[in-house]
């Protein structure tokens, strides 16, 4: 049996929940992330990179699917202030008060890298090399949003009165 | 259950489903000749809209204390603003008026007081809650035909920030900021709606110097019945730091030994600062009666800490710490921390951010008010050749900003942090700092190349007949 992680396919059934999580943690949209996992994968097809091991495809395709969902992402300008529109709600978003909506309410820059923390439990390190930034600079993208999603979080959890 | 795991388990039920999953898999095993949906990426903004001419309506209906703040926070844009009359509403006492705005297409100001007419329930620490709306999202000819992805509605901000507290009037100035970029647009017409409002959540962005800081070991007490911890090593998340790097005594530093006040607050202060009889580092806080952290609903502390300024800022292990909450105040330990770390400790400084309760009033009431907004459309320029190697599809000069939109083969060259410079026809020049932007790769597209969108605001207004040229990497773009 060849090495599993140079098969798109094989890396399809592992990864590809991985790749649109990540992209819906960008968009906070399914069908965009479901764009950006197809995206994704055809890219895979085409360029059929040469991997080492099944952890250095899956940074591969995280690295891919941030840069795609970053580009689908057209708006930064209202997501960097804003909180989800309520008009955007459907019945598969994350509710009112939930992680994922707080993390949705991040500025944009701030989502990748604070979804690849908790998400997948990357270190800054590893978070750094898939979004080839510094490690400097994604610890104070974590630093700052992570004040902000206690701060998102605190407004529907309610902070009064658990002292 | 922990915010990681609620995050998780909320993201595994929002998809992929496995429908599409299935679907994607026999994509790949088809190969790229079969039908890959259509790639939903960026597309060309149209060119900006030519807006009516700006008019200036002057009315000083503010009280003078918040006139005169206000004049100082615009500095050498106060004469360009629009001053915006009859914009008011009142409900539970507190009456709140908008009133200015200073606004082209790429942005917009917004200045509005809060007043307490009926008692003396605000302060420096009022925060808002609600929203103002002003302009409307751009479509592109794709989008109004129904087609391609349209975002989240009107440009609006929920974010105001306080600009100063009049004590004596009882009247607080606010700013808050709508962008517009290349997305949407202002339009004429404005709307502000308050929900809420308090003073008893404050928020803190503090700096506390450990140059003063020894290697002496300061008098330690045995952590208290009565303590609590509401924060602990393994609350900080970092990979392999649990609860195991904790030292064996537990004990927080007495208080009182090396009192220093916090530039920025008088809420907390440090009560004692460094190496407990643990051998580890610590920093005991004072709070001012009433004040204490805010604590989310598993109990975990809002409050964050972590050693900035030293050696090795890459190293988790100054990010890693427990607050203990003691009598008065806090004790916060670095458990990673100890003498040998004194030089470079002495080098850093603590940073503490977070929001806390204070003593102060929640004030729920509906207050909204529709105005009219003015607005400087910004002029485009005839031309189209190369900055820095992209060649500019568009170039924008509003009296407040400027943006480019380029091309190139591929994205070298960067127009993002670039300084730009308006030189007007007498050879003085006005210096713009860069603003937001973008990179697209256009390949998601099926075109070619890279496009650039970037955008510079002036430190102070221009006016645009007495603009020669505008300079940005060496390259001079004639204006008039």
């Amino acid at each position: 049996m060849g090495d599993w992680w140079n098969d798109p396919g094989a890396l399809a059934r592992q990864y590809a929940p991985a790749v649109y999580r990540l992209a819906y943690a960008r968009t906070g949209n399914r069908a965009d992330a479901e764009d950006v996992m197809q995206e994704v994968f055809l890219r895979l097809v085409k360029a059929r990179p040469s991997f080492g091991s099944g952890a250095h495809a899956k940074a591969w395709l995280l690295r891919v699917a941030a840069n795609c969902a970053s580009d689908l992402f057209r708006l930064p300008w209202r997501k960097r202030e804003e909180p989800l529109e309520e008009d955007v709600s459907a019945p598969e978003e994350p509710g009112e008060g939930s992680v994922t909506q707080a993390v949705l309410s991040l500025p944009a820059r701030y989502r990748v890298p604070i979804h690849l923390y908790y998400y997948e439990e990357y270190s800054v390190a590893e978070i750094a090399g898939i979004m080839g930034k510094s490690e400097g600079t994604v610890k104070s993208w974590l630093f700052r949003a992570r004040a902000l999603l206690r701060d998102k979080l605190k407004e529907g959890d309610g902070v009064e009165g658990q002292v | 259950m922990g915010l990681k795991d609620r995050y998780k388990q909320e993201l595994e039920r929002l998809g992929p489903g496995q429908e599409e999953l299935e679907r994607l898999y026999t994509l790949i095993e088809g190969g790229t000749d079969m039908k890959w949906k259509k790639w939903l990426g960026r597309r060309a903004v149209a060119a900006i809209a030519v807006c009516a001419a700006l008019t200036l309506t002057a009315t000083a209906a503010a009280v003078p204390a918040v006139w005169r703040s206000l004049q100082e926070h615009l500095g050498p844009f106060a004469p360009y603003a629009q001053y915006i009359k009859g914009a008011s509403c009142s409900d539970q006492g507190i009456k709140i008026q908008i009133l200015s705005a200073l606004s082209d297409d790429l942005a917009a100001r917004f200045y509005l007081s809060v007043q307490d007419v009926e008692g003396d329930r605000l302060n420096e620490f009022l925060e808002l809650t609600g929203r103002l709306t002003a302009g409307e999202e751009k479509l592109t000819e794709a989008q109004a035909s129904g087609e391609g992805i349209i975002g989240g509605g009107s440009p609006s901000t929920r974010n105001f920030k306080l600009v100063s507290y009049d004590p004596d009037t009882r009247t607080a100035l606010l700013s808050a900021t709508v962008y517009y970029e290349e997305a949407a647009r202002p339009t004429e017409k404005a709307r502000l709606e308050v929900t809420g409002m308090t003073t008893r959540l404050a928020e803190v962005w503090l700096d506390i110097p450990c140059a003063s800081v020894t290697g002496r070991t300061l008098n330690s007490l045995p952590v208290g019945e009565n303590d609590k911890v509401i924060y602990q090593a393994s609350d900080s998340g970092f990979p392999g730091y649990t609860n195991a790097v904790l030292p064996a005594r537990k004990v927080v530093l007495a208080p009182g030994q090396t009192p220093m006040d916090i530039e920025g607050t008088e809420d907390i202060r440090v009560s004692s600062m460094g190496f407990a009889s643990d051998g580890r580092f610590h920093v005991r806080l004072d709070f001012a009666e009433g004040v204490r952290p805010g604590l989310h609903q598993d109990g975990k502390s809002d409050l964050m800490f972590g050693l900035y300024g030293v050696d090795d800022n890459s190293n988790n292990r100054f990010f890693v710490y427990q607050q203990t909450l003691v009598d008065g105040g806090m004790d916060i330990l670095f458990p990673l921390i100890k003498a040998e770390d004194l030089q470079t400790l002495q080098s850093g400084q603590v940073k503490l951010t977070g929001r806390y309760w204070r003593p102060g009033a929640d004030i729920e009431g509906s207050w909204s008010v529709d105005f009219d907004l003015e607005y400087y459309a910004s002029t485009v320029l005839d031309w189209t050749d190369a900055v820095n190697g992209w060649r500019m599809k568009e170039v924008t000069l509003s009296p407040l900003s400027v943006t480019m939109t380029g091309y190139k083969g591929d994205s070298s060259g960067a127009l993002a942090y670039t300084p730009l410079y308006a030189v007007k026809k007498d050879g003085t020049e006005i210096a713009a700092e860069p603003g937001s932007g973008r990179y697209s790769n256009l390949e998601v597209n099926g075109g070619e190349g890279w496009e650039c969108y970037a955008t510079w605001y002036f430190v102070e207004p221009v006016e645009v007949e007495d603009i020669a040229c505008l300079s940005v990497k060496g390259t001079r773009i004639p204006v008039n």
